[in-house]
């Protein structure tokens, strides 16, 4: 069972993540949302890909 | 309500492109954890890790362990995934598809207009994150 205070330290763990993500170099800085969903697209197919390859 | 969240929208939601409706939906799923429940299976995580620092995945595992489990992907029957890859969808996301199917989703929330207009007969709802958050609240 979640308690207030447990949505109040998910919340605050979200923020902080959010809030280190914005400091740090953005990978699909520039890019529109388009774009970067292909960007994403192009990580999935190459880590399916690879899981793949791995069970060979 | 069972939702499974894409990747694309957990990175939305943290602002590498800023669309608030993602950002908003992972807000609405912290606060009302009682209306729903969250599903994320290993692929997911795997993408997400991808594009955050290890300190910052670190921080995504902490929250995603708050609200849910993580489902190893060999749980999902090979067959389903065939199954979506007959139907025109590439693998990796036929994978996702048969997985929201394989936890009885309601929804599978994404950006990917691929999943949105790939296949209307499908047996959970695709909704992007903005829909999701008109149709919960």
């Amino acid at each position: 069972m979640r308690t207030k205070k447990d949505v109040i330290k998910t919340k605050t763990l979200w923020d902080k993540l959010c809030n280190s993500v914005s400091k740090k170099h953005n990978p699909l800085e520039g890019m529109t949302k388009e774009e970067a969903i292909e960007e994403i697209r192009k990580v999935r197919e190459k880590l399916w890909e690879k899981k793949f390859a791995a069970r060979r | 309500m069972l939702l499974v969240v894409d990747s694309n929208v957990y990175i939305f939601g943290f602002g590498l492109v800023k669309i608030p409706a993602c950002k908003n939906l992972i807000y609405e799923v912290i606060e009302n954890r009682k209306l729903y429940t969250l599903r994320i299976p290993r692929t997911i995580v795997e993408e997400v890790r991808f594009h955050l620092s290890p300190e910052d995945f670190s921080t995504f595992i902490r929250v995603i362990n708050t609200l849910t489990t993580i489902d190893e992907d060999f749980l999902i029957p090979f067959e389903l995934g065939a199954k979506y890859e007959a139907r025109g969808f590439k693998p990796a996301d036929a994978f996702i598809a048969a997985y929201t199917e394989w936890v009885g989703a309601d929804a599978l929330v994404t950006e990917n207009r691929h999943f949105l207009s790939q296949n209307p007969e499908l047996p959970f709802k695709v909704l992007t994150a903005d829909k999701c958050l008109k149709l919960i609240s």
